[in-house]
């Protein structure tokens, strides 16, 4: 953790966000229609903690993660990155910003750039971020954070398509970790990876959250991954928060019916089945 | 990109061409195309532009292989430059149209708005024209010669290398890899420059060779309409005109260019298709 | 007497890398009206068994083996019979709704259009039976116009929309490929209640394919296990999940946050399996497993394990399985 300015105990305020997509011109001449993808979301992420958004597909969840690293330019509302307002950046206050805030995409297949090696990819960020970074220092950095999410140096001369999924989502996270960001914005992080790397990939956002103090927007649709990674959730639907809280709270005793029946829908072993004449445990 | 992989990637490449009939068909002939043009810059059969009024309209024989045209002249002599010429012509052609296709296509792609609109209106306004018809009409306008005919042609390829290249672009910039150079604080011209353009470069270089033969017809077509080549420069598409009266007296002038076009043309298409199978990145994840 | 019986189905791809041993020597027998879960991570084979009984295997395919289906062996069929087959006795629902259904056809006639096909019924009566269909699986009239065109629906209702059209003649044997993986959770326990719904009570038997082992546990009776193209485990479902012999099998419970939400508390790291699935063109010779095992032994390595019975119903390929109830 360099550079980051002291004191700011809140990562991430999001504050009263509206965001609206054009949808095709249904008459020459008449406005085009509009679709409100976030109405009025609000929500903080707080240094080292851990925030998941979950919601169905159509309910905003990846707008707000596309939102808040400025990569949409919303209809009203606020986003405070470490205390500064990113719509109202100049672009290169932004780009210094940025080095604060990376993101981890769900298909580790279309996020890397099938033409560019493990090494460029990773370097991205820091090669447009960072100016002044020796050839020499450039390898090392990307050395220790392809060894810090379970990869090896020597990688870095692979091209993407020499990996696995859970390998590339590792490269993914590599990636986002190479500027030393306090937040990660991970849309979708695991969803397109089977099982048994999906929990290694978890593990390793569990890990690196404990040993470098960053921040988490998780954004899943996925409720038992999320209960694992998060402090807290907050639960979308059509673009609005329709309940937040602490994990425990929100699991253990959902008030909205929408997030009970969002709990109730989740497939579970030892639960009641649906062909009950077999059932004899 | 080292050389190692480039080299490693290039003899894979080989491996999975050599396969291909169409590629390897293809290829051939362009290879012999351009040699055939590249030996013609130091030596041909007899000079490109001798008057021999006695040995006039001959059919092939063993001194002039392919015969001669109503000036004596050796048709294969002739039909060896003008492949010089066509390749030439093309070459800046499609240069042209590429070189300023290409960069508005992706500047469409990437700025959207305004000036997506106004691009795309200029295709549009460019594409309204039959292609031959607008070339006769600009060498028309700036007068014949091989140098308006190959701004004439490089003004009709722009529009097929813009409307291409933003095709592709634009599915590219929603891609999670263009985001993630953009959450990286990549600016526009970077990420196109660093993601956008490799990742089309197939697609071009195999639109290139299909418009590639598409010039060296549009050559011949304005040639033979005395808007391209002047004499006595030959050119296929000029070795035709010449050939018209003379089609039932000697019809070999006629036969040889136009088999020359239609072979040429034939293997850049043999060429386009081959590449395209062999570029094609889903038939590569086949593997 | 059984429906549908695999004995030592093997399917190997021709590659340019070589030969690729896909399936390895698969067998069960699914009998009327009984469902069959088969549940595996990617390139375990699971999707390759689908496609196989579909008949749907790509051309670089070579099988040995059987696959009887009512009393023929479809891998000697040729192409008009399968069609014959397919869509009429054997019947598949797919991961992707929206790639599944023609998006210039209306619902109405996407689902007619199986009925006009293998029974040669007029327009006008397919369509009065695709209506029924419809109905049945959740899109009632006139809400659910057969007119709409699949942009017009959710996700899970296009979902609803391959069910019917894989309803539509009332096939023998329903194979549903992931049908839930693509949609949100509210609609995956909806379709999956409506699969149930419509195969309980009827002669319709179920091959039901997913990669959650909850699904599994929800839906079918009997469950199979595969692994690098090898049936792991196999059983009653209840009994497969009281014992859980195979150590993958226990590695992929362990492995699923979903599944022991219950059980393991917030926040707690996730039991992983190391290592990753042995490429199809370099199989171990022996227990395809062996290398990311935590009970790996010297005889495990020489040859793969055969199967064997732990108590009638439940069979695991396994030379030193789990015994004893599942951790829980």
């Amino acid at each position: 953790m360099t550079g980051n300015p002291k004191g700011v105990e809140t990562l991430l305020r999001v504050e009263g966000l509206v965001l609206d997509y054009p949808l095709p011109r249904q008459r020459l001449l008449a406005p085009a229609p509009r679709h409100r993808a976030l109405d009025g979301v609000s929500l903080q992420v707080a240094r080292g903690e851990s925030l998941a958004v979950v919601g169905e597909s159509g309910s905003g969840k990846s707008s707000l993660a596309r939102a808040v690293l400025a990569l949409e330019h919303p209809a009203a509302g606020r986003v405070e990155l470490m205390g500064q307002d990113v719509f109202s950046l100049s672009p290169k206050a932004l780009r210094s910003l940025r080095r604060h805030a990376q993101m981890v995409f769900q298909d580790p297949y279309g996020s890397l750039d099938p033409r560019r090696k493990v090494g460029w990819i990773v370097a991205e960020p820091l090669d447009a971020l960072e100016s002044g970074v020796d050839a020499a220092a450039r390898r090392a950095r990307i050395a220790e954070v392809l060894e810090s999410v379970g990869l090896k140096a020597r990688d870095a001369e692979k091209f993407p398509h020499e990996f696995s999924g859970g390998q590339r989502q590792r490269i993914a996270i590599a990636r986002a970790l190479i500027t030393h960001p306090a937040l990660i914005v991970a849309d979708e992080p695991v969803s397109a990876l089977d099982v048994s790397v999906q929990a290694q990939v978890l593990n390793l956002f569990m890990d690196l959250r404990e040993r470098l103090g960053l921040g988490y927007l998780f954004i899943s649709h996925d409720l038992a991954v999320v209960r694992h990674v998060a402090d807290r959730v907050a639960v979308m639907r059509l673009g609005e928060i329709v309940e937040e809280g602490p994990v425990e709270q929100v699991f253990g005793e959902p008030r909205h019916p929408y997030t009970q029946k969002l709990l109730a829908a989740v497939p579970r072993i030892g639960h009641p089945r649906h062909r009950p004449e077999t059932s004899t445990s | 990109m080292s050389s190692e992989t480039r080299v490693a990637s290039l003899r894979e490449f080989w491996q999975r061409g050599r396969g291909q009939a169409n590629l390897m068909i293809g290829l051939l002939v362009t290879l012999l195309l351009v040699a055939l043009a590249a030996v013609s810059l130091f030596w041909t059969p007899y000079p490109v532009n001798a008057i021999d009024i006695p040995a006039k309209l001959q059919p092939p024989s063993a001194a002039h292989w392919l015969g001669t045209d109503q000036f004596g002249r050796d048709v294969l002599s002739r039909i060896m430059a003008g492949a010089r010429n066509s390749i030439a012509v093309s070459l800046v052609a499609v240069g042209i149209g590429a070189g300023i296709g290409v960069p508005l296509g992706a500047l469409a792609a990437a700025r959207r708005g305004w000036v997506e609109e106004v691009v795309m209106r200029f295709n549009d306004f460019t594409f309204a024209f039959p292609a031959l018809l607008s070339a006769v009409m600009i060498t028309a306008l700036l007068g014949p010669g091989a140098v308006n005919s190959i701004i004439a042609i490089g003004i009709f390829n722009i529009p097929v290398f813009a409307r291409l290249t933003r095709g592709a672009a634009l599915s590219l910039w929603q891609r999670d890899f263009v985001l993630a150079a953009r959450v990286a604080g990549r600016g526009r011209t970077r990420i196109t420059l660093d993601h956008i353009l490799p990742n089309i470069a197939s697609l071009l270089i195999v639109q290139m060779t299909i418009q590639f033969a598409l010039a060296i017809l549009a050559e011949a077509g304005l040639s033979y309409l005395g808007l391209g080549t002047q004499p006595p420069d030959p050119s296929w598409g000029k070795m035709l005109n010449e050939a018209q009266t003379l089609m039932f007296l000697a019809p070999q002038l006629a036969i040889f260019p136009g088999l020359a076009i239609m072979v040429t043309v034939l293997g850049l298409n043999l060429l386009g298709d081959g590449l395209r199978d062999l570029l094609d990145p889903r038939l590569r994840r086949l593997r | 007497m059984s429906l549908l019986s695999l004995q030592d189905l093997t399917v190997t791809l021709d590659t340019p890398e070589g030969p690729a041993t896909v399936l390895d020597r698969v067998s069960f027998d699914l009998a009327p009206g009984e469902s069959l879960g088969i549940v595996g991570e990617s390139g375990c084979g699971k999707s390759m068994t689908a496609l196989a009984v579909m008949g749907l295997l790509p051309a670089a395919a070579r099988c040995r083996g059987r696959i009887d289906f009512e009393d023929q062996d479809l891998l000697t069929l040729d192409e008009r019979a399968l069609c014959a087959l397919r869509g009429r006795r054997i019947a598949m629902v797919f991961q992707e709704p929206m790639t599944a259904l023609n998006p210039v056809k209306t619902i109405g006639f996407q689902v007619a259009e199986g009925l006009r096909w293998h029974f040669g019924l007029g327009r006008g009566e397919a369509e009065a039976r695709a209506l029924k269909l419809l109905d049945r699986v959740g899109l009632p009239q006139p809400r659910f116009s057969p007119d709409l065109y699949p942009h017009q629906l959710s996700g899970g209702q296009r979902q609803r929309v391959v069910i019917a059209m894989a309803l539509a003649c009332d096939p023998a044997l329903l194979i549903a490929d992931e049908p839930t993986t693509a949609l949100d959770v509210t609609s995956q326990a909806e379709i999956l209640a409506l699969i149930a719904e419509v195969t309980a009570g009827s002669k319709m038997a179920l091959m039901l394919i997913t990669h959650d082992l909850a699904v599994v546990w929800q839906n079918t009776a009997a469950m199979l296990v595969m692994y690098a193209g090898t049936v792991a485990e196999r059983g009653a479902t209840a009994e497969v999940f009281a014992r859980m012999a195979h150590p993958y099998t226990r590695g992929l419970l362990a492995a699923s946050p979903g599944a022991l939400e219950d059980i393991l508390p917030a926040g707690r790291r996730l039991a992983t399996i190391p290592g990753q699935v042995p490429d199809p063109h370099d199989r171990p010779q022996g227990c395809v497993f062996a290398g990311r095992c935590p009970r790996v032994a010297d005889d495990c390595l020489p040859c793969p394990p055969g199967e064997r019975l732990l108590v009638p119903g439940h069979a695991v390929a396994c030379l030193h399985p789990h015994e004893g109830e599942t951790p829980s």
